[in-house]
């Protein structure tokens, strides 16, 4: 309507124009003064109303170029490939990232088939997603790798979805493509560590498997010469002994004394290794119960001794019963040895509870040991009082541990020299051997 | 009236050695038939040799387990699927704690599973209980009057 009213404007100025050039004769007679000044203000106005019109357009100019620009950082520079696809998969339209995802410049890429930028390992992921929207409509995502020129491996995001209906291009297919290149280098890494992390691991627990192997066989195969050093040593003993002086007599004592122990130890070791080897079944056990004939025993075998047991009349733990079994019988007899000089000997078991995990302790009022050795005192053949003569191979707490490791619980001690010993442990915490 | 013996099945020497050892504190040594495998065992009781023709068939067999060539069990189960020798006791003595050991033991007709201990003491403990019961076995059927299946 603007734009009618201002050429008709513009026709009726022409027309009085006109009209006064063809009025008069060529020195300008017969053209009215009035007629003249009116038609030149009238002109004057239209030249003022052309400028104002020429001053907006400029601006409009100006905001479109704006938006332009928006468009461009927004389109263009968009951290993520833009496409238009015809139904064919034939590019139609891309971004600038786009096309730095395809290392093609963006003019060359429209009218070429989009398959042909997506990596033989990955292309009939993407006709089949192509096939896909074409038939369902639903917009689909796979990560696609891309073709590249370089060495490096290039993947991609690949979304897929059809253009809205309101859209103008409503027939086309509208793809996103995000680099995940880095994403995909970091997670092959991951598996690659994770791969040969596995192997480290596997590899360890072979020569785990082999070493325990290896100190079964040989403790095992000791123990048949061992057996015999000390039987027809002691047979010496018995049938030559009266013949011999104190002097070579103690040189046997110390031969048949020697591979006891080495018999001791040697059981120790196949003790420890059938410990690893044997499967875990978990059941309700009563360590109460247990305890007790354990106690019964000790006390048949040193009746002259007078100990104070404290035992609950039930005490139940989820555990494998034999193996729980073998590690109450080291820690009473530790206790019931580590109390021998006590006047007013004192040995208990109880439980307690710590961050929501049962705790059972076994606890004496016997020699105790130097707090500085707590972890120490777990290792195999280490005794906590060397000193002493008689107190076994220190095997013993090896022993339980390793079957509170295989519960997959924890144990430590607590005590102190001449104070007693507390030993506790959890069966259910922490992590497993 | 012969003894019937006691055959002890020993590959390793210093077992062997240790448990006649024990025989011979036992005084029985002279009635022992001693085999160094399996081989030999199986050539004694089912063997032309001496089992069959002297017809002195082991009143106890002592029995281990982990041998080369034919095995504890492979003996075990010759002797009981021979009718002369199906019934003869056979205890099986050995170093394995493996149970599955022990249930085929037990399922091939074994008397009895014991283990050998680590210690000299125990062991030939255990080696006098056998004698103990090799002892019966013969005493019961000297009064019988059987002394051959």
């Amino acid at each position: 309507m603007e734009k009618r009213s201002s050429t008709d404007r513009l026709d009726k100025l022409r027309e009085k124009i006109e009209q006064l050039r063809t009025g008069g004769d060529e020195f300008g007679a017969g053209v009215e003064y009035d007629d003249v000044v009116e038609l030149v203000q009238e002109l004057e106005t239209y030249q003022a109303e052309l400028l104002q019109a020429n001053e907006d357009l400029r601006e409009t100019h100006e905001k479109l170029e704006r938006v332009g620009r928006k468009y461009f950082d927004l389109y263009d520079l968009a951290p993520v490939g833009y496409l238009t696809l015809n139904r064919d998969g034939l590019i139609t339209g891309a971004n600038l990232s786009a096309a730095g995802l395809l290392e093609m410049l963006r003019g060359r890429l429209v009218g070429r088939l989009l398959s042909g930028f997506i990596h033989a390992e990955s292309r009939s992921d993407y006709l089949h997603l192509l096939q896909e929207i074409r038939s369902d409509g639903d917009p689909a995502s796979s990560d696609v790798r891309l073709t590249a020129t370089g060495d490096e491996l290039r993947y991609a995001k690949l979304n897929i979805s059809p253009a809205p209906e309101s859209f103008e291009m409503g027939n086309e297919l509208w793809v996103t493509l995000t680099d995940i290149s880095d994403l995909k280098r970091l997670e092959k890494e991951r598996q690659d560590l994770n791969r040969s992390l596995g192997r480290y691991s596997r590899r360890l627990e072979a020569s785990n498997r082999e070493l325990e192997a290896f100190s079964y066989s040989v403790s095992h195969d000791l123990r048949a010469p061992l057996r015999s050093v000390g039987g027809f040593a002691e047979a010496l003993r018995e049938e030559a002994g009266e013949k011999l002086d104190e002097r070579t007599r103690g040189y046997l004592d110390r031969i048949v004394e020697a591979s006891g122990h080495m018999q001791q130890i040697v059981d120790g070791l196949l003790s420890l290794s059938r410990l690893t080897r044997a499967d875990l079944r978990r059941t309700r056990v009563d360590l109460a119960e247990h305890a007790r004939k354990v106690v019964a025993v000790l006390q048949e075998q040193e009746p002259e001794r007078s100990v104070t047991f404290l035992i609950p009349n039930r005490l139940i733990v989820e555990g494998d019963n034999n193996m729980l079994q073998v590690a109450l019988d080291n820690l009473i007899s530790n206790a019931w040895k580590f109390t021998r000089e006590c006047d007013v000997a004192r040995i208990e078991l109880g439980e307690t509870s710590q961050a929501g995990h049962q705790v059972i302790y076994m606890r004496d009022n016997g020699m105790g040991f130097d707090a500085r050795h707590a972890e120490k005192i777990f290792e195999p053949f280490q005794q906590a009082h060397r000193q002493d003569k008689g107190n076994g191979i220190g095997v013993g707490l090896a022993i339980v541990r390793r079957v509170i490791n295989r519960h997959g619980g924890r144990i430590w001690a607590e005590g102190q020299k001449g104070l007693g010993t507390t030993i506790s442990f959890t069966l259910s915490e922490g992590t497993k051997e | 009236m012969q003894t019937q013996p006691v055959m002890l099945v020993e590959d390793n020497d210093f077992d062997r050695g240790l448990t006649c050892f024990v025989f011979d504190q036992e005084h029985v040594l002279n009635d022992v038939v001693l085999s160094r495998n399996g081989e030999e065992a199986v050539d004694y009781l089912f063997g032309d040799g001496d089992s069959a023709e002297s017809g002195l068939l082991p009143a106890l067999v002592i029995l281990d387990l982990n041998m080369p060539g034919i095995g504890g069990i492979d003996v075990l189960k010759r002797i009981r699927a021979d009718q002369r020798t199906s019934r003869v006791p056979v205890v099986v003595f050995t170093s394995s704690d493996d149970a599955g050991d022990r249930a085929a033991s037990f399922a091939e007709g074994a008397t009895d599973f014991i283990i050998k201990s680590g210690s000299h003491r125990k062991f030939a403990d255990a080696v006098r209980k056998m004698v103990a019961e090799w002892l019966t076995v013969n005493c019961s059927k000297s009064k019988r009057g059987d002394d051959a299946d």
